[in-house]
């Protein structure tokens, strides 16, 4: 086994366990964590992918930003032990679905790997590839290109998108004194 | 040997030597922070232990290993324990791609290249510290929330929203450097400084004051020490923390200071280089040691002359005026790199705001009408508005007293 084998395998762990640890903690906040460890380790997986640029922003984003807000509302609204969630399980028909779901998936990802679907690829190992531009241009510059001139429109939809979102944001904040004008 | 065995060998005895390196300059740092704050003070500080108390630190710390390292009962024990440590690994961690000097100077071969000054030379460097520091906040928000303590939780909150607002703006009114530079390295933004002719803060002076403000309350230092600010919170996160736990936390605040004053010293300053000397062995550390000590001074200058500011003040600071200037510091930057325009075209215009800055500050202060200013008649001496709420008026007679003090108009 090469060490990047052996890293995969071990990042492998840690991403499933702590993913699980996401639905299998009682108590919201150690959810949390499991969550932003998560979040890392997929960092790493990008890291070992030669994508430093997606790495970091991934840590910085996602766990730096988007998770801090996360434990934020929940260390404010439930600081003591209302935090763990008791009593017993009322969606007992999910355990059915997740299990059907879970076979059909693992079934599509065996089926891509036996079938080398994913390393043998054109697009991914090509001498056009986008790794060849990669290694030609640079990380943060092929991810620059790539978002601004191949994808431009996608990512002038997405700002729609957001902007859309925190407008929903305010108008649901604010309807309570818009009636009171009334 | 192989190249990749040099590389990981050479990596380690760096991180070694950056690492001891950090924890000795920390230990000093609080020793001369104290004696700098007492001479603000006209006080002499601590000069006891050893020769202008050189041995301070070592007292410091010994006292801190043999106390005892309290739990409360009502912590959460794994948090509690893990917390503080999480504070200093990404502070230590962060300093891992700050340039202390020139790479290139260490010769072009792999071999040569890994035992260049620097422990990794990352090509998004920048964006590296930034993802780091935006992770230092679980350190304390965790060390808050699993102390079972009030005082602690709410010191906690408040870093977490002191430090997502704060990040915004850093990360734009760096941006303006990275335009300029063109490169997200540390060295490559030290590159094109030497290239260009200029320091960052020749052509951005507003980018670099936005930079310094978000950054010392990213680091929560006075004025923005709000998450332990003791007249309100006990300690705030650190109330329950005793003994190392407590250091480890002081540590990771002070590499942190260290970080931020790197970054400062390498985006705006030039890094290793002045003069063309940095040719010369020794002399990048020399110029790169001597900046950075600069920027350090002036944060605990900041902390002797400035009084806290209140949380209100705190948030709208950072999102009424850092950020709406980092933008539009951006886009005048971006204006200025696209249209290929001189660099000082953006020196003027960060002049220009800054000028209408201190034009409004000034105007404010002096439209406080003179008759509404409290005097005190035997110093002679017009006071500030502030202080009309705290004064007791002697001539007032108790059922006065007892009325609702009148609240000042600012």
């Amino acid at each position: 086994m090469t060490a990047q084998q052996l890293a995969f395998f071990v990042l492998a762990f840690v991403a499933v366990a702590s993913a699980l640890g996401v639905i299998l903690f009682r108590n919201a906040v150690y959810s949390m964590l499991s969550l932003i460890v998560n979040l890392l380790s997929l960092a790493l997986f990008f890291l070992s992918l030669q994508a430093i640029f997606v790495a970091t922003i991934q840590v910085l984003i996602y766990a730096g930003a988007v998770m801090v807000l996360f434990l934020f509302v929940v260390t404010m609204l439930a600081p003591e032990a209302d935090t763990n969630v008791s009593g017993s399980d009322r969606l007992r028909w999910q355990w059915v679905a997740t299990a059907g779901l879970a076979v059909i998936l693992a079934g599509g990802l065996i089926l891509a790997v036996a079938n080398g679907a994913v390393a043998q690829d054109a697009k991914a190992a090509g001498p056009n590839s986008l790794a060849a531009q990669v290694t030609k241009v640079g990380n943060v510059q092929a991810f620059g290109l790539a978002l601004f001139h191949g994808f431009s429109f996608p990512f002038e939809v997405t700002s729609v998108l957001l902007v859309i979102a925190v407008m929903g944001a305010v108008v649901l904040s604010r309807r309570f004194s818009g009636r009171e004008r009334e | 040997m192989d190249a990749t065995l040099v590389a990981i060998i050479a990596a380690v005895v760096k991180s070694a030597i950056v690492i001891a390196a950090l924890l000795t300059i920390f230990a000093y740092m609080t020793l001369i922070e104290r004696r700098v704050l007492a001479r603000f003070q006209r006080r002499v500080g601590p000069n006891r232990a050893g020769p202008f108390g050189l041995l301070q630190p070592l007292a410091d710390g010994m006292k801190m290993a043999f106390k005892e390292q309290i739990i409360p009962t009502r912590a959460r024990r794994l948090v509690f324990v893990i917390a503080p440590s999480i504070s200093v690994f990404v502070a230590l961690a962060a300093f891992a791609v700050v340039p202390l000097g020139s790479p290139t100077a260490w010769g072009s071969s792999p071999t040569a290249r890994a035992w260049a000054p620097l422990v990794a030379d990352v090509n998004v460097g920048i964006l590296y510290i930034l993802a780091l520091s935006s992770l230092a906040v679980y350190g304390i928000v965790l060390g808050g929330w699993s102390s079972g303590n009030h005082y602690s939780l709410l010191g906690a909150l408040r870093s977490a929203a002191q430090m997502v607002s704060y990040e915004v703006s850093i990360g734009l009114a760096i941006a303006g450097v990275l335009m300029f530079a063109g490169t997200l390295s540390m060295v490559g933004i030290v590159q094109a400084q030497v290239q260009q002719g200029i320091w960052f803060i020749l052509a951005q002076p507003l980018g670099f004051i936005l930079y310094f403000i978000a950054a010392t309350a990213e680091v929560n230092r006075a004025p923005f020490d709000l998450p332990e600010a003791e007249q309100e919170l006990v300690a705030g996160y650190l109330t329950e923390f005793s003994g190392l736990r407590w250091s480890l936390y002081q540590m990771s605040e002070y590499i942190n200071m260290i970080t931020a004053a790197s970054v400062a010293a390498t985006l705006f300053f030039g890094g290793w280089t002045l003069g063309g000397l940095d040719g010369i062995p020794g002399i990048p550390f020399v110029w790169y040691t001597i900046k950075v000590a600069v920027v350090l001074f002036v944060f605990i200058w900041m902390r002797a002359t400035l009084p806290r500011i209140r949380y209100d003040q705190l948030m709208r600071l950072g999102w009424q005026l850092l950020l709406p200037l980092a933008v539009l510091n951006l886009v005048v930057t971006a204006a200025v790199v696209a249209f290929d325009v001189p660099w000082w075209i953006s020196t003027i215009f960060s002049l220009i705001v800054l000028a209408i800055g201190g034009i409004v500050y000034y105007v404010r202060r002096r439209r406080v009408e003179p008759s509404a200013q409290p005097s005190d008649e035997a110093l002679r001496l017009a006071l500030p508005t502030s202080v009309r709420l705290v004064r007791i008026d002697s001539s007032a007679s108790a059922a006065t007293a007892r009325q609702p003090a009148e609240v000042s108009p600012n």
